[in-house]
């Protein structure tokens, strides 16, 4: 089944904007060192790096930060104050009006990747030389976690919905990621993929695979003692967007 | 209206153009000299005699490592003090304190960070410049003469043949060309013809020996009496035929001498600018702008087409003595080969030192593209051909440090981004735990890799001193510096505000590695 086009405008465009592929359905788990296939625009989970006996080192977490994108056209967003009018309850009226128009608004997005890739890489290769590495399969070696997230994409021409805001802050501060924000949808209209304030997530992540032409290799394996582990990474790529997005 | 020469800092535009808007009030005619890629002191000497006065604004030029003014503007100082002229020298207040002999007793301060703030001082000092000017019994040294040339060389085969040379350019831009050698010269002192030659001449030629001969006394009047001269010594160990502070030229063999006196030649046709006219048709922000950007000039090697990424392989200095250098710094700072167990860490250390090295030690400023007619080709310096002025582009800055990973065995990389209205290069290296083959190099990719730290990315600019923002850092972090540059940190940082920017587009990332080593 080929990917539905909501999913790959808003897939392109994340990409675009971080150089992630953003997980989709945006809701679903996701996590370091998962093993699996691309298919219809999405990673599938086999198995995972522990599974299969190769030992990875998680980073330490970056700095928190929000990351905030609507798509580049069919998006538009209205709260019911002013800016600068401090309110602590309001409507946000959010329009869509084009198929794969999205809102992507996370807060405390932290970045975890692989530490030991050469190990790790060189340890692929050797399950690849053993028959026990599926050359098909890709590798999350990069997450990105949101404590809280909204994520809204249209599937429809025109869509749209409206939520009722309440805080303790001011509306307009606010984010529509922030677990300060009480947020309940009071009508929409058109279909509509959501998540509001979703709590935990992994919106975001990258992947390595084994080359295409790994073939031509005159040897994958390094062998150890003679060529350092470091030379087991010109044996992966990174897949492209398009790579995902045409699985 | 009198015409007075007025030496100042290209780099320093905020400072010319608050001193050129008060001359701007007083009507003065300011010549300057645009920027240009050849020190030419004879042309400097030329302008000296024929003008009735000598301004010169001197700043601070500071670095981490030192605190001092340009030399360049120091032997501006000296021939205007030995050519005699009325002069007004404005210099800050920290370079007078600290080089307080350095400069005559008349030298009025500024404050870099703030020229305002003697301002009533300087419009005082200019307008007693002025009535200093009118003085009608001053007249210049010298008036511009007819097309003479005096070519002056020792009687030495070698020599005579360079003269030989030198004369026929001259004669071919129409100049009457006289010779003086063998005995003529013996009579330098006892000879008043010999000189009245010389102060005839628009312009001497000195081929020099590397012995003290007869030509070195007619050289030494010459210059007592600021005749504009060229002097080109013969130096068998001279390892290029740029010219020194004080204009000397050493040559090793004819052709570099041709070379280096043709470049010479032309910047001593070229004229001056009229700095105050600039001004008063534009802006003086404008005219110091236009006199600060170099000179279009004949292009060495080949030129870049702009659209051709891979094509910039070509343009880097790996194996040159000044990257050499560089890197040989690095790897004695680290104590470790450079190319042994990568890692990341290891990789931003060997960037950091290069970068660090480069901004402490190297006195880079920061230039714009110089006008051309060429829309699709462009000039790229490599590091044979910085100049005097040590100016650079965002291109030739990518260039030199992509140049320099790659020395360093780091997989260099420049990335050329589109914004509206300008184009910018940054420059940087992937992680040695990347893998070099990318399905696609799309900005998606590019952004995806510098938040990983799979690319590191950097503003090659911050080395060099700017007045102003260049690309993605603000204004406020280039001037937290005495020398407007920016840190490592702020350089990477200003790379990534950069590329997040939602009105960029990537052009191409040069990955130069796989284009080395790929099959052409």
């Amino acid at each position: 089944m080929e990917m539905a086009s909501p999913a790959k405008v808003y897939q392109k465009e994340m990409h675009n904007n971080v150089g992630f592929f953003a997980t989709w359905l945006p809701g679903d788990h996701m996590e370091l060192g998962a093993v699996g296939v691309m298919k219809d625009g999405q990673f599938r989970q086999e198995a995972t790096l522990k599974d299969l006996g190769i030992k990875y080192k998680p980073s330490d977490e970056g700095s928190p930060q929000p990351l905030k994108y609507t798509s580049s056209k069919g998006t538009s967003i209205e709260s019911s104050v002013g800016a600068k009018v401090p309110a602590v309850t309001a409507d946000i009226k959010i329009d869509f009006s084009s198929e794969g128009a999205f809102l992507f608004d996370a807060l405390r997005v932290r970045q975890v990747r692989i530490k030991n890739r050469f190990d790790v890489t060189a340890d692929i290769l050797e399950l690849y030389e053993e028959g026990k590495w599926n050359k098909e399969w890709y590798v999350v070696e990069s997450l990105h976690m949101a404590d809280s997230a909204t994520i809204i994409v249209s599937q429809d021409q025109s869509a749209g919905i409206v939520m009722a805001a309440s805080s303790e802050l001011p509306i307009p501060s606010t984010t529509l990621a922030d677990p300060k924000v009480d947020l309940s949808v009071k009508s929409s209209h058109g279909k509509l993929f959501q998540i509001i304030g979703g709590r935990n997530l992994q919106p975001l992540y990258a992947c390595l695979r084994l080359k295409d032409n790994l073939f031509k290799a005159p040897k994958v394996v390094p062998v150890r003692g003679t060529v350092s582990r470091e030379t087991s990474i010109k044996m992966f790529a990174r897949p492209s967007i398009e790579e995902l997005i045409g699985s | 209206m009198r015409q007075v020469y007025f030496s100042h800092s290209y780099r320093d535009r905020s400072i010319n153009s608050y001193f050129l808007d008060r001359f701007v009030r007083e009507d003065f005619a300011l010549l300057a000299d645009q920027k240009s890629s050849t020190w030419c002191v004879a042309k400097l000497e030329r302008y000296m005699l024929e003008s009735s006065g000598f301004v010169s604004i001197i700043p601070r030029r500071a670095s981490t490592e030192k605190l001092g003014y340009s030399p360049y503007i120091g032997h501006e100082l000296a021939l205007a003090r030995r050519a005699g002229v009325p002069r007004l020298f404005f210099v800050d207040n920290i370079i007078l304190e600290k080089f307080r002999d350095d400069f005559p007793k008349d030298a009025v301060p500024f404050v870099y960070d703030e020229p305002g703030f003697y301002a009533s001082l300087h419009d005082s000092a200019i307008k007693n410049f002025r009535l200093k000017l009118e003085d009608p019994g001053f007249t210049p040294l010298a008036l511009r003469k007819r097309k003479k040339a005096t070519v002056i060389a020792p009687k030495n085969k070698e020599l005579l043949q360079a003269a030989d040379g030198v004369g026929a350019m001259l004669a071919t831009s129409d100049y009457e060309v006289s010779r003086l050698t063998g005995q003529q010269l013996h009579s330098a002192l006892d000879d008043v013809r010999l000189l009245e030659t010389l102060r005839d001449s628009d312009i001497c030629v000195f081929v020099l020996g590397d012995r003290l001969s007869y030509a070195n006394v007619v050289l030494g009047m010459a210059y007592a009496h600021c005749i504009p001269s060229v002097r080109l010594r013969f130096d068998r160990r001279a390892a290029d035929t740029n010219p020194d502070v004080t204009g000397l030229i050493r040559w090793s063999n004819l052709d570099g001498l041709i070379t280096a006196f043709d470049e010479q030649f032309d910047d001593f046709k070229f004229g001056m600018q009229e700095a105050v006219g600039m001004a008063k048709s534009t802006s003086s922000d404008e005219a110091v702008l236009d006199i600060s950007r170099s000179r279009r000039e004949k292009i060495a090697g080949d030129l870049w087409n702009p659209k051709d990424g891979p094509g910039l392989v070509k343009h880097l200095s790996v194996d040159h003595a000044y990257v050499e250098d560089r890197v040989g710094r690095v790897h004695n700072q680290m104590g470790t080969a450079l190319g042994t167990n990568p890692g990341r860490k290891k990789s931003m250390e060997i960037c950091r030192h290069l970068y660090d090295g480069l901004r402490k030690r190297d006195d880079f400023v920061y230039e714009l593209e110089p006008q051309s007619m060429m829309t699709d080709k462009q000039a790229i310096r490599q590091a044979r051909e910085f100049d005097a002025n040590n100016s650079a582009t965002c291109i030739d800055l990518a260039c030199l440090f992509a140049s320099l990973l790659e020395a360093a065995y780091q997989r260099s990389v420049i990335v050329v981004l589109d914004m509206p209205g300008f184009a910018h290069a940054l420059a940087g290296y992937w992680a040695p735990d990347e893998p070099n083959d990318h399905q696609q190099l799309d900005l998606g990719t590019v952004r995806g890799a510098a938040r990983r730290g799979d690319l590191v990315l950097f503003e090659a600019t911050g080395i060099a001193h700017s007045e102003n923002r260049v690309a993605g850092e603000t204004d406020k972090e280039r001037k937290l510096a005495d020398d407007r540059r920016l840190d490592f940190t702020t350089a990477k940082k200003a790379a990534i505000t950069l590329l997040e920017d939602p009105d960029i587009r990537l052009r191409f990332l040069v990955d130069v590695h796989p284009l080395r080593t790929s099959p052409t």
